[in-house]
């Protein structure tokens, strides 16, 4: 058997829809780590994270046939994990639509619980606080490294509304951490 | 957003095309605000990425591991189970189907008025009854 990282995320997939179920443990090792920060950074929650990740990939194993373009494994798969992370927003009320003059802030910053100088906690504590809909897009953006239209096409949205939705979590975040932050960082 | 700003984004996204770069480039050479913003973007950037990573629990390595091991069959439930068997076994196309279904109906149709229809009795008719039609006979 070929190692993991020689084998293209296309081969998986099609190996996938012809009931080879280890290729789905290939694309787990892959993408594990991605998707599951990707679930825990949007719901800030360890268990749900865990779990959106677990019901991603009994997707990929049980509809892995509704993929169309198997090299498109990976926008595919962070599409299912960000619908079911969504899901669950939903189900504990955290979501709401969008206005374009809203905070983008879902609460005020907690920042006692952050030590002195740790920037990058007080990072991960803003981060936790913004609004999903600018989170996700940032993540993929920052941790995924992925292109506006990938990232359109995964939250089902324009990529006018990614750019600007990036600009406003980018500035906004940035606004939040200056006091905090020492003054050459930021 | 304006104009520098979304092109300030771009290139930090790697969007850019080389004509692109340069004039904004030249444009933060001169513009203090827009360097400013993008030593911030950057170290935004930095200050995310070093953010902790939380490792993924064993306990979901080992439930992908059951996965896999798992048939599909036995994950489906009953109606899955049956929307699959019918997307296996039974995959036509519409046209197919269709005419399938179109020639059934004019099958049932002709099944139901000629077939299987009761044959009718025979009319007796009275030819002393209609004596215009008699003659008519008669005379032809």
């Amino acid at each position: 058997m070929m190692p993991h990282t020689l084998i293209s995320d296309e081969q998986l997939a099609v190996n996938l829809q012809h009931g080879d179920n280890q290729a789905l443990i290939q694309i787990y090792e892959r993408y594990k780590q991605g998707l599951y920060l990707f679930a825990y950074r949007l719901l800030g929650d360890e268990n749900r994270a865990e779990d959106v990740v677990y019901e991603t990939f009994s997707k990929v194993l049980l509809e892995n046939r509704k993929l169309q373009n198997p090299a498109s494994l990976k926008s595919w798969m962070f599409m299912i994990a960000r619908n079911e992370a969504f899901a669950v927003i939903n189900r504990t009320k955290k979501y709401r639509p969008l206005n374009d003059d809203d905070d983008i802030f879902s609460e005020d910053s907690p920042l006692t619980v952050i030590e002195e100088n740790e920037q990058s906690k007080l990072l991960e504590a803003l981060l936790n606080q913004l609004l999903p809909q600018y989170k996700e897009v940032l993540l993929l953006r920052e941790f995924e490294s992925m292109n506006y239209e990938e990232i359109a096409a995964i939250t089902g949205t324009t990529i006018g509304s990614v750019k600007s939705k990036l600009f406003k979590a980018r500035k906004e975040l940035m606004e939040k951490a200056k006091p905090y932050i020492k003054e050459d960082a930021l | 957003m304006k104009k520098n700003e979304e092109l300030l984004q771009r290139c930090f996204d790697g969007d850019l095309n080389d004509d692109e770069m340069k004039n904004l480039f030249s444009e933060m050479s001169t513009d203090e605000t827009l360097r400013m913003q993008f030593r911030s973007f950057q170290t935004l950037r930095q200050g995310l990425r070093s953010t902790p990573v939380h490792d993924v629990p064993v306990k979901l390595d080992e439930r992908i591991k059951r996965l896999s091991l798992t048939s599909h069959v036995k994950m489906l439930s009953d109606k899955s189970r049956l929307q699959n068997f019918l997307s296996k076994k039974f995959s036509f196309s519409m046209p197919a189907f269709a005419a399938t279904v179109l020639l059934l109906l004019v099958g049932s149709y002709f099944a139901a008025t000629i077939v299987l229809a009761p044959k009718a009795e025979t009319e007796l008719v009275y030819i002393m009854q209609l004596p215009q039609i008699e003659v008519r006979a008669i005379l032809n």
